[in-house]
């Protein structure tokens, strides 16, 4: 255990590496060019650490996916634009099962839009590419966070070999703050394209992406989605603050969450009943949990930095389990600041 | 809950204001306090009002932004309104005067503070080390943590540097005493007392 000074990319560099990450392969991007910087400093330094900096980020993804079928625990960071272009090897991931764990820091969008800070990735990175999205995805809302679930990610995706995400956002990049490294234990690595608990000796795995028939497909993804509703009860995680006596409820995610959090206790202090229902797994999402706390709730505000790319899985979610009136509140790559949310709650409450 | 002091600084790109930012970040971590230090990081890195915002605090700091400023420091003239937002009533506005008059501030309505660290810094120290002037006359306005504490944060920042030049070494620590007697003057004549 060691308290320390660091940015959330430091962080999330420090977390990969006490997980036993490998290899990195990336192009460099804002706001999550340090991480990729960083690995460079440490590869060149421990020549068990491959480095790789490739032409784009669809180079990335698969070179990464060629680091973990040869054994080596591999993973990628990007942001925005990066995170478009990645998603062509991130649905191979999907496709062949590959326990690739992918940073993303969300930045303001379309297009290059700015290098600063949205939560307009979540669609994106929820879903992916052709397919059906059966990939894990945290979204932790501070430094802390990111070096844990950086770190638990490892351990997730070479445990169920499901492709894991950490949605973060340039904020969380670029903070500086305090961040305990607790290194935990990690699961070692092993060749995939080797997996003894898949094959009998001798043989050779044939891992694909491309099926001739329909049926052929449809039964490999039967088989997928069936592992994947098993695995999520498991995995999936949310935070509950101050909601006991709520009558208003938030909704909300990342460092937005946090926010909502600093909002919550000013409203608590003049006595107004708010609290926050906060998933740190977007993917699955804790639909289960959600619908069961929104019971008895009065009013639910819904609060991201986009156009309802989050309400829309909220409302998915709840759907029939409350008649609680809804409320959103989007500012699409914009910062919220607490201040921001304490007026909203005394607005709706 | 303890309400964390929230600080921003907001200046040319290139007047060491994320500098300022980050050692003072570094000093409230050495003094054993919650903190957090953010850039203001878009365009304005390249050519424009570079702002950072810090909070310190003894509890725990759930977001790293925030609306408004108990600490402003100003230190060109377009920063003032560009960071005209982040003004409440009391808000402690500090501002450099060789930059900024009187007439500039005018219309801001909070208690206003001008310093003479850009001049002082050129006439006694060197014009580079203007930045530590601010960066301790923002630790001292507040009583954040102590004068030695912000040398151990310069140490830490740019000890690497500090070492190779002893003369640069004592400009530095020179600056960090000037810029501390600076508001402790500055706030007496306000006629606010500080402990310092």
């Amino acid at each position: 255990m060691k308290k320390v000074l660091a940015t959330g990319n430091d962080a999330v560099l420090r977390a990969a590496l006490d997980a036993g990450a490998g290899m990195f392969c990336g192009y460099p991007i804002t706001p999550s060019t340090e991480i990729l910087a960083g690995w460079a400093k440490a590869a060149s330094k421990n020549k068990n650490l491959v480095f790789v900096q490739t032409e784009d980020e669809a180079a990335a993804g698969f070179g990464a996916i060629g680091g973990i079928l040869a054994g080596k625990k591999a993973w990628v960071a990007t942001a925005g634009m990066g995170n478009v272009i990645m998603q062509d090897p991130l649905s191979l991931a999907e496709a062949m099962r590959i326990p690739i764990v992918v940073y993303i820091a969300q930045r303001g969008g379309p297009s290059t839009g700015t290098v600063i800070f949205s939560q307009q990735e979540v669609v994106l990175t929820r879903h992916g590419g052709n397919g059906e999205g059966l990939r894990i995805v945290y979204s932790p809302g501070n430094i802390q966070e990111l070096y844990d679930y950086v770190f638990k990610a490892f351990n997730i995706a070479w445990k169920y070999y499901f492709p894991v995400f950490i949605l973060s956002d340039g904020y969380l990049g670029k903070t500086l703050s305090e961040v305990t490294y607790h290194q935990g234990k990690s699961m070692p690595p092993h060749p995939i394209m080797l997996n003894e608990h898949r094959l009998a000796a001798g043989q050779h795995l044939n891992l694909r992406n491309c099926y001739s028939l329909e049926e052929e497909l449809g039964e490999v993804l039967k088989k997928q989605i069936a592992d994947w509703e098993k695995m999520s009860e498991k995995v999936t995680e949310h935070e509950e603050f101050y909601v006991k006596d709520a009558d208003l409820l938030i909704f909300a995610h990342g460092s937005v969450s946090q926010a909502a959090k600093a909002a919550i206790m000013e409203a608590r202090a003049k006595g107004l009943k708010v609290g926050l229902f906060r998933p740190l797994t977007l993917s699955p999402f804790p639909i289960k949990e959600s619908r069961k706390i929104v019971k008895n709730i009065k009013k639910i505000l819904t609060i991201e930095a986009s156009l309802g790319q989050f309400s829309d899985i909220v409302k998915s979610a709840i759907f029939g389990a409350t008649g609680a009136l809804y409320f959103e509140f989007f500012k699409p790559a914009e910062g919220i600041t607490p201040e921001e949310i304490l007026e909203k709650i005394e607005e709706y409450l | 809950m303890t309400k964390p002091l929230k600080i921003v600084i907001a200046g040319e790109g290139g007047q060491g204001v994320q500098v300022i930012g980050k050692t003072l970040t570094v000093g409230a971590f050495i003094a054993g306090k919650h903190t957090t230090f953010i850039p203001n990081y878009g365009v304005e890195q390249r050519g424009g009002v570079s702002i950072a915002f810090v909070q310190i605090s003894g509890g725990e700091i759930p977001f790293p932004k925030f609306a408004k400023a108990d600490v402003l420091v100003v230190l060109c003239r377009r920063a003032v309104e560009r960071t005209k937002t982040y003004i409440k009533p009391d808000t402690l506005y500090i501002y450099d005067r060789e930059q900024i008059s009187s007439r500039d501030v005018e219309d801001i309505e909070c208690q206003k503070i001008g310093l003479d660290g850009q001049e002082y810094a050129k006439k006694y120290l060197i014009s580079k080390v203007a930045n530590v002037i601010y960066l301790s006359a923002i630790v001292a306005s507040k009583k954040l943590y102590s004068i030695e504490t912000v040398k151990k944060a310069l140490m830490k920042e740019i000890g690497d540097k500090l070492l190779q030049d002893q003369k640069l070494h004592q400009l530095n620590f020179k600056a960090v005493d000037a810029g501390a007697k600076m508001i402790e003057v500055a706030l007496k004549e306000a006629g606010e007392k500080v402990n310092v």
